[in-house]
């Protein structure tokens, strides 16, 4: 039953307008952080054609040029900023839908509340993490179409943003397609969560854009918490803001698994008390 | 064999008393109408029976077996509690066929019989947001049958409908006590209710104040 | 006649009744000033800066923005904290109120303001109103919270304060020693021209859309010193007053009212046209 109940669930999710437009909105996005990177790396060469120099072959690479791989273009800033209503759109506000429709006793007396609950939260779980990641490939595999996927080096480190303090730092100066690929799963889970907390805000909010747009601002109010953490300029902090700590190179402060792990493990089990035990508690009008 | 038992059940919401020492048994093969005006419990004791709430006292058994404890929901029900619930976004047969994925008792050609007895068309792509009010109801009745449950609770099938409509939900009702399913349907019309249930329940401020059995009185 | 009542009534719902509205910016005035005066401290602690700061410097750290962004591989872009919660937070809690009177029971208050340009007009004025207020919640809030811990109430900004909250490093900036009146009143107008096109443009598309356009053009506008994004002229520190190579006051001025009224009519006019079906 709850295999069935996932499948229909996940039908829902991924078969829908709003996941083709979140993920047309992303795909949108990070063309703009494409456009700026060929545009660059246009220009570099240009520059090496005419110059009797270092050609610095090794400075620009898909790595370093990829939406997630810099920093400072307009398409990626615009991108990990949006990223929790990204998360969000696809799936988020379906709970809130139902449970306003009455469609959520429809179905949980046929298939119980925890089947429901539970397939609900997956499905809500994989459409978010989908929804944020799947334009993050795109714009990775279309730069790599374009630009060469040379090892980068850490002499270019100011130009790459990955410093030796950096999360999976080594990694990214060996293997940079694990790299890659791993932060794309950091991103895919936590954007899951935000996805999930979305889902939760329906037992309090009865907008379901209220529900999406919730979890943007929450972590906008905890990115904001920061300015009462990072009070020294000596120290040298981790980065504790999903906003930024979700971006495979360093905005501000460099990520660390300590805190990546802790947080997704408070996401997941609020998120998972306030779906499996709290909403389920409740009886169904 | 299905049995309802309904066991001096009581359920306060808040401050208000919804249901007070309600106590009724129910079996397969009839039809029990429940009666009685608007705020008198009607819905709430379907809501119970269905297991959607739990009662405050007393306890609701489906064969044997304590809703809440042994059971959270009925094995095999069919209902439509208020008003019908579907997704806007989908059209009728697939908001259909997504219940009956659930538990896949009903294969699409029964999910279409289903429709077609309500008089609606199973081929109809139109989204469920653009019927009419009288098609949502319809199709809320098409949900409940169409699984073939034991138990069949319709709370006021007739709202809506036209003539043609409540002919229909007669001979619907009529066709799942001969299959043999225990009906609960509630209406404000008492004729109907006269005209088709074996027993009648009149509820008033949650308590049942009459129980009439029509094959007595007949 | 009928638009007054109309009036009275989105007054004492959307803004009376709505205790988001009036909550929140006494909220984030209170963690704001208390962050801004944490770090006024610190900085005259350690002898970075030369005196007290003020209520205008206040002003300042919360509608300053950043300075201009100089987009390169060792330069990344972080949004400015403090002003993107305050211009996101409000078109947030102005999303639903017009909307909620297009389903449900809000059709038969739709029905009985008798014509559809009075109704709009009405939501108009409520979402003008409801800016203004939402930022002289956050001015009042910061103005007794400054008698409370003695910061003095003055326009003067201290430079110095500036510098290091915004950690400017290369941009070029006159040396102003007060705010003028006019870049009290700028990003409120901005704000209030915002909302105002977040709600018309949820006419069109989803309200869940129009909030994700109206941050998508906050995010570019500190991303971009551009006179065509509007949000730069929501950030002090972008004004040609301060920055050498800044926005103008006046033409933001001109562009927000011009903004403001074209929103409100675009929306009168689809709104005129509009069919009510519930499907949001």
């Amino acid at each position: 039953m709850l295999k069935r109940m996932i499948g229909i669930e996940l039908r829902k999710a991924l078969k829908n307008k709003l996941f083709y437009i979140t993920i047309l909105l992303g795909c949108s996005i990070t063309m703009l952080s494409f456009v700026n990177s060929i545009a660059i790396y246009q220009n570099e060469l240009l520059m090496q054609e005419h110059s009797a120099g270092n050609p610095m072959q090794a400075l620009s690479n898909v790595f370093n040029n990829w939406s997630g791989g810099e920093t400072f273009s307009l398409g990626s800033s615009i991108y990990f900023f949006v990223l929790p209503l990204l998360a969000a759109i696809p799936y988020g506000w379906s709970y809130c839908e139902e449970k306003q429709c009455g469609y959520v006793r429809m179905a949980a007396a046929r298939g119980g509340k925890t089947c429901y609950y539970l397939s609900k939260y997956i499905a809500v779980f994989l459409s978010g993490g989908l929804g944020a990641v799947i334009p993050l490939l795109f714009n990775f595999l279309l730069t790599s179409l374009f630009i060469p996927a040379t090892l980068p080096t850490p002499v270019y480190c100011t130009s790459n943003g990955v410093f030796f303090s950096s999360l999976m730092s080594s990694l990214y100066y060996t293997v940079p397609v694990l790299y890659v690929l791993l932060y794309l799963c950091i991103d895919f889970v936590f954007c899951g969560l935000i996805a999930c907390i979305s889902y939760c805000a329906a037992s309090l909010v009865r907008h379901r854009s209220v529900t999406v747009i919730l979890p943007m601002l929450l972590l906008l109010s905890f990115h904001y918490s920061r300015q009462f953490i990072y009070t020294s300029s000596t120290i040298r902090y981790k980065e504790i803001s999903p906003m930024y700590f979700l971006r495979p190179v360093a905005a501000a402060y460099t990520a660390s698994w300590a805190v990546i792990l802790a947080e997704a493990a408070v996401l997941f089990t609020a998120t998972m008390v306030v779906s499996m035990v709290w909403e389920r508690k409740h009886e169904i009008y | 064999m299905v049995q309802i038992e309904v066991d001096h059940v009581t359920k306060r919401i808040h401050k208000n008393t919804v249901l007070q020492d309600v106590t009724a048994v129910m079996h397969e093969g009839r039809i029990y109408g429940l009666q009685g005006v608007n705020g008198s419990g009607k819905t709430m004791l379907m809501r119970m029976i269905i297991g959607l709430i739990r009662p405050s006292e007393g306890r609701v058994s489906i064969n044997g077996r304590v809703l809440g404890k042994d059971i959270e929901f009925p094995e095999s029900i069919g209902f439509l509690l208020e008003n019908p619930a579907f997704l806007g976004r989908y059209s009728g047969f697939d908001n259909l066929n997504m219940l009956a994925g659930i538990r896949r008792l009903a294969a699409p050609e029964q999910i279409r019989e289903s429709i077609q007895a309500v008089g609606l068309d199973p081929m109809d792509r139109k989204k469920y947001r653009k019927y009419s009010l009288g098609m949502k109801q319809r199709l809320g009745i098409a949900a409940a049958i169409m699984e073939a449950p034991d138990i069949v609770i319709l709370d006021e099938p007739t709202n809506a409908l036209d003539e043609a409509g409540i002919g229909l939900v007669k001979g619907i009702l009529t066709e799942q006590k001969q299959r043999g399913a225990l009906v609960i349907v509630s209406c404000h019309d008492i004729g109907i209710l006269k005209e088709l249930s074996d027993e009648i329940f009149r509820l008033d401020a949650g308590r049942v104040v009459e129980h009439l059995c029509m094959d007595s009185v007949q | 006649m009928r638009f007054i009542k109309d009036l009275v009534f989105d007054f004492r719902q959307g803004i009376l009744r709505s205790g988001t509205l009036l909550l929140v910016p006494a909220v984030i005035a209170a963690v704001t000033f208390f962050d801004f005066y944490a770090k006024a401290r610190r900085y005259l602690e350690q002898g970075m800066i030369q005196s007290t700061v003020d209520y205008g410097d206040y002003w300042f750290y919360l509608y300053g923005g950043m300075c201009e962004y100089i987009p390169s591989p060792d330069n990344p872009f972080q949004f400015p904290a403090v002003w993107t919660l305050i211009f996101l937070v409000l078109p947030f809690i102005i999303l639903n109120y017009p909307f909620r009177d297009m389903y449900g029971v809000g059709q038969q208050i739709l029905v009985r303001s008798g014509r559809r340009s009075l109704w709009w007009l009405s939501k108009c004025c409520w979402n003008f109103c409801g800016t203004v207020l939402y930022h002289l919640i956050i001015q009042a809030a910061g103005l007794v919270l400054s008698l409370v811990f003695e910061v003095e109430i003055s326009n003067r900004i201290h430079m110095d304060f500036i510098n290091l909250v915004f950690n400017i490093r290369y941009q070029e900036v006159w040396n102003p020693s007060s705010l003028p009146v006019a870049a009290l009143l700028l990003p409120v107008l901005v704000s209030a021209a915002i909302n105002m096109l977040q709600m018309t443009v949820s006419l069109f598309i989803r309200p869940m859309f129009g909030f994700f356009s109206v941050a998508v053009l906050l995010l570019a506008s500190a991303y971009l010193l551009s006179p065509l994004l509007i949000g730069n002229y929501a950030m002090a520190f972008r004004y040609d007053w301060v920055l050498k190579a800044g926005v103008s006051m006046e033409a933001g001025m001109r562009i927000a009212v011009i903004l403001l009224l074209l929103a409100a009519l675009t929306g009168l006019v689809r709104f005129w046209l509009y069919d009510i079906l519930e499907s949001e």
